[in-house]
């Protein structure tokens, strides 16, 4: 019968036995007719025709046996089969989808991160003819990709590469909560054509258009495009949203639509909340507009994002863009950014923006999802191996079954079609758990990838594609080795298998996946370890300072009338009145907060007779309040703080490294710094440094970490608050016993003073730490994560691996027992069989350690890849799981009975 | 596996075809009751189908493409399913004929030969 036919019969099969019931009720009735003709009872005459037709239901059972259901029913029988064997093993198949899970689960989730923050495309038509432009060749850094906004208008008129140019430029902008209390967000401030270059449509409402980017603003007032986020947080996707009217950063502006669903701007991982036109840049800088200042040598630098012309590439542009580079350069940037040597071999540079513009955040933390990405791989490999090793000593178990079954007359398709499904029904249960593993363990990820100053971030779902490679990836393992086995066994002589028990080979690859397991937990727990040592280390180190006692608040104070030495007398009011509250020990002002990751130094030299200032010296430089060291509870080592008086950059205070360097061996405080005037700093808008200053000594203070943590405290000089830096925003230090006490004292002092100003949300200086910290603390929570799972399926393989092994040798041990071997020997025959195995494990392990330092240095503080403590606290616990693992096969192995062992074969 | 039930036979297995091609060979169209009976007749009684045996294998006939089958009214106004012999039909009673006299003679010669 051919294929074709059965396959209709599939479908026509009901057919088919109706049509034979029906002729069959046909001969019935002819036949009894016949019967009755012949003298029988028509009773009797039906008994006798049906008899003659034999039993109805075996007539079906013939009639079908060309159906492909019938194939289709042996398949499923199969699965059921299979099921059934992996509820007579539970443990087995727990273990077996939980290792598949994790393994599929945290690919996923890591995955999914590094996607979105460095490969994900914008979502957005042909993103691939987008280009990002800006400047190569800066000394000792990266292409950055910004330019000054004059220069971006001129080439918006020139060029001929691209449909058109668009600017972005990130910022920082207050919003009111319900209660008031102000919070900071991200927003991105865009050029009117920004949105109709992208090819991006609104979700509701309109986005930023030409007529909104206006200087002054449009006169129907400021617009604002939300982000979908934003929408649903703020206004749980009312579409009434829109018209309703928002204060950011104390301007009202009116909500005109929602960006779509999947956008989250142009830097991926960071996510504007809200979308400005670029000209309302002005109103955040207190009316300066630095888009059209008076020269146009000093406009600010922004992002740029083109679309190029059909068939025109990126290198094309830039060829383009290299022609008139240099006139560009000479006519649109200040004389300082020309005549600084880092930027003398500065080029203009083009290239392909199709995942958005690069952002600090994707930068601090490409290393570590890399890392991170590299070490869930291992872990996904591991699961694999797991996973096959138990299938294989499962395998061994059930040799004898196959070998019966094989004997009685199971075909080997048949073998293998049931183990097959035993496989897949673990490989699908297990997926469908990493699933979850992945959706959960994204958002559990997520917090660890905050942006330190920001509430939100990263915008990231489960990246499907990712969840199908692995996912099919750990299915394809299941079923290899599912298969393979089951194909051998099939194979296998049943004779020989049968006749004795000893026969079954001992699963030489089992010990290798066993070893290979130990070796990948050696590595993995070795860099938990040292990982977890540097964090401790690390939020160990000392400061220099008070971390948890110091709150920091940054008032919008630029949203006052006082200007100048006004408001700097406001500032000293506050401080003084916050000070007179019971709940705080110590207040000041400070223009760069510690630990925010960021800090400006530049060039200073010592003068004054007979001092030789051994070079120039770079120091990071700070303005600072009365009382901020007391606050900080930084020491002061010679000299005084800053007094209130004292409000210009006439005098300064060095910290211990900055004066033993530029006064060797001298005291430093009365001698005078000055900056070094042919460098000055290239920071637009410097405040503190505008011009070159040369300063008094009066103070040395004790050594204080600045930006980083894991920076050592570097070489810092301090100057008093000016009133040019308090025409910007101040940050206030409040140093008291509890958070809840400073917070109420300042609030206080606020109403009093500055009733108009709103609360920011408080943070202390461990806070803001910890949250700078954060690809440190998840990629070390999530290497003890996996060195603990490691170790977990390790103990796993090892138990499963001895314990079959021991079933295997019970004939031999039983005989060694007979011929008089003690416990005592059998258990250390036991023990010497799973230390080859951890010998062979450890040292593949070192050896991967070896290739892996690399990488992981990068991650360390204060510990070294090859600490002797840690790789002894790593053979300890590898000893205490070992001992554990091998302890119930080894005792089992030791109570055998000779006598029944050897009746047993 | 659904067991193959093996229907106890009066007529020798793989026969059954090779006397349905016949029969309707030379009686054109015939329902399974007409064949049974036919059968019987002509062999006098000699030979018995087995019902139960006689509709699959009819429909796995047709299915082969040997028999044409469709549905009709008897003269006793009874719903029959009346098969006719097509061309692939009549070839394969040929060569069924063919291994039947080879067969046939094979088995007379071990007998002859005892």
């Amino acid at each position: 019968m051919s294929w074709l036919t059965r396959l209709r019969n599939v479908f026509r099969a009901d057919e088919v036995s109706t049509e034979i019931q029906r002729e069959m009720a046909f001969h019935v009735a002819e036949r009894m007719d016949e019967l009755i003709q012949s003298g029988a009872t028509p009773e009797a005459a039906r008994r006798e025709a049906e008899r003659r037709f034999g039993n109805d239901l075996v007539q079906r059972q013939i009639t079908r046996e060309g159906d492909v259901l019938v194939w289709l029913e042996t398949l499923l029988g199969d699965f059921r089969y299979g099921l059934r064997g992996l509820r007579r093993s539970p443990v087995f198949a727990v273990a077996s989808v939980l290792t598949l899970a994790i393994g599929i689960g945290a690919n996923t989730a890591v995955f999914s991160l590094l996607h979105a923050l460095l490969l994900r495309s914008l979502p957005v038509p042909d993103p691939q003819d987008l280009a990002r432009l800006g400047v190569t060749g800066i000394a000792d850094a990266p292409p950055a990709f910004v330019l000054p906004y004059a220069m971006t208008q001129q080439l918006r008129r020139e060029q001929r590469s691209f449909v058109d140019l668009s600017v972005w430029r990130e910022a920082s902008i207050t919003l009111p909560d319900p209660d008031g209390t102000l919070r900071h967000y991200q927003a991105a401030l865009v050029s009117g054509n920004a949105f109709d270059l992208l090819g991006a449509r609104p979700r509701v409402g309109r986005l930023i258009n030409a007529s909104d980017d206006v200087r002054g603003g449009p006169s129907y007032g400021w617009p604002v495009v939300l982000s979908d986020g934003f929408w649903k947080e703020r206004y749980g996707a009312d579409p009434r949203a829109l018209g309703s009217s928002l204060l950011v950063s104390g301007m009202p502006v009116t909500v005109v639509g929602v960006a779509p669903a999947a956008f989250h701007g142009v830097w991926p991982g960071v996510e504007p909340r809200l979308y400005l036109p670029l000209n309302y840049l002005a109103l955040l800088q207190d009316g300066r507009d630095d888009l059209n200042p008076p020269t146009p040598k000093s406009s600010v630098w922004c992002a740029v994002i083109g679309r190029l012309k059909p068939g025109v590439t990126h290198a094309d542009a830039g060829v383009e863009l290299a022609a008139s580079e240099r006139r560009l350069l000479d006519e649109f940037t200040s004389l300082d950014f020309l005549r600084n040597p880092r930027f003398a071999n500065v080029r203009l540079t083009v290239e392909s923006a199709r995942t958005g513009l690069p952002t600090f955040f994707g930068r601090t933390y490409s290393a570590p999802l890399f890392l991170m990405q590299g070490l869930v791989a291992l872990v996904l490999a591991l699961c694999c191996v797991n996973v096959s090793g138990l299938m294989m000593s499962k395998l061994h178990e059930r040799q004898h079954e196959f070998a019966v079954r094989t004997a009685i007359g199971a075909g080997r398709s048949r073998l293998v079609r049931q183990y097959l499904a035993e496989s897949f029904a673990i490989a699908l249960a297990g997926a469908a758990l990493g699933a979850a593993v992945a959706w959960h363990g994204t958002s559990l990820l997520l917090p660890f990838f905050r942006h330190p100053n920001m509430g939100t971030g990263l915008d990231v779902q489960p990246d499907h594609t990712v969840f199908a490679v692995s996912a099919g990836l750990a299915v394809l393992t299941t079923l290899f080795f599912g298969l393979w086995p089951a194909w051998r066994a099939g194979a296998s002589n049943p004779g020989a298998l049968l006749k004795s028990r000893l026969a079954a080979q001992r699963g030489r690859s089992g010990r290798g996946l066993v070893a290979i397991q130990l070796a990948v937990s050696v590595m993995l727990v070795v860099s938990a370890m040292l990982l977890s040592r540097s964090l401790v280390r690390l939020r160990g180190e000392p400061t220099g300072f008070d971390l948890d006692h110091v709150t920091i608040q940054t008032p919008p104070f630029n949203r006052l009338p006082q200007k100048g030495a006004a408001k700097l007398d406001l500032y000293q009011r506050m401080i003084d009145r916050v000070a007179q509250e019971p709940g705080v020990r110590s207040a000041a002002v400070t223009w760069f907060t510690p630990m925010t990751g960021s800090q400006v130094s530049t060039q200073f030299q010592a003068l004054g007779e007979g001092t030789k200032s051994p070079e120039d010296a770079t120091l990071a430089y700070n303005a600072v309040g009365t009382g901020y060291f007391r606050t900080m509870e930084i020491r002061i080592l010679a000299g005084r703080e800053f007094e209130p008086r004292e409000r210009s950059t006439e005098v300064c205070v060095l910290n211990q490294s900055a004066a033993s360097f530029l006064f060797p061996g001298q005291a430093a405080v009365d001698r005078y710094v000055r900056t070094v005037t042919s460098l000055s700093t290239t920071r637009g808008g410097d405040r503190l440094l505008a011009q070159p200053v040369t300063c008094r000594v009066v103070g040395v203070a004790e050594d204080a970490k600045f930006a980083n943590l894991n920076e050592p405290p570097p070489r810092t000089i301090y100057f008093p608050v000016t009133a040019d830096v308090a025409d910007g925003n101040l940050v206030f230090l409040l140093n008291g016993p509890t958070k809840a006490g400073v917070i109420a004292a300042y609030s206080e002092a606020l109403r009093e003073i500055a009733p108009t100003i709103p609360l920011v949300l408080f943070a202390t200086l461990r806070e803001q730490m910890d949250a700078a910290l954060g690809s440190q603390r998840a990629f070390t929570f999530l290497s003890t994560f996996f060195a603990g799972v490691a170790l977990l399926l390790s103990a796993i393989g090892l138990y499963g691996m001895l314990s079959s092994s021991v079933t295997q040798r019970t004939g031999e041990i039983g005989i060694r027992a007979a011929l008089g071997a003690s416990r005592g020997v059998i258990l250390r025959m036991i023990f010497a069989d799973a230390l080859r195995l951890v010998a062979v494990g450890v040292g593949l392990g070192a050896i991967g350690l070896l290739f892996a330092s690399g990488p992981i240095r990068h991650m360390l503080y204060g510990v070294s890849v090859f600490d002797v403590s840690t790789l002894a606290a790593t053979a300890g616990l590898l000893a205490l799981v070992v001992l554990i693992a091998t302890f119930w096969p080894a005792r089992r192995a030791a109570t055998v009975d000779p006598m029944r062992a050897m009746r047993a074969d | 596996m659904a067991a193959v039930a093996k229907p106890r036979n009066d007529i020798l297995q793989g026969t059954l075809a090779l006397l349905v091609l016949k029969t309707l060979a030379g009686g054109g169209r015939m329902h399974g009751y007409a064949i049974t009976a036919h059968i019987q007749r002509v062999s006098a009684d000699l030979l018995r189908v087995e019902e139960g045996s006689l509709y699959p294998a009819l429909h796995r006939m047709a299915q082969e493409g040997w028999l044409g089958a469709e549905w009709g009214l008897t003269e006793k106004n009874r719903q029959a399913r009346f098969y006719t012999i097509t061309r692939a039909g009549r070839r394969q009673l040929q060569l069924e004929e063919e291994s039947w006299a080879r067969l046939c003679s094979g088995v007379q010669r071990v007998l002859g030969y005892a």
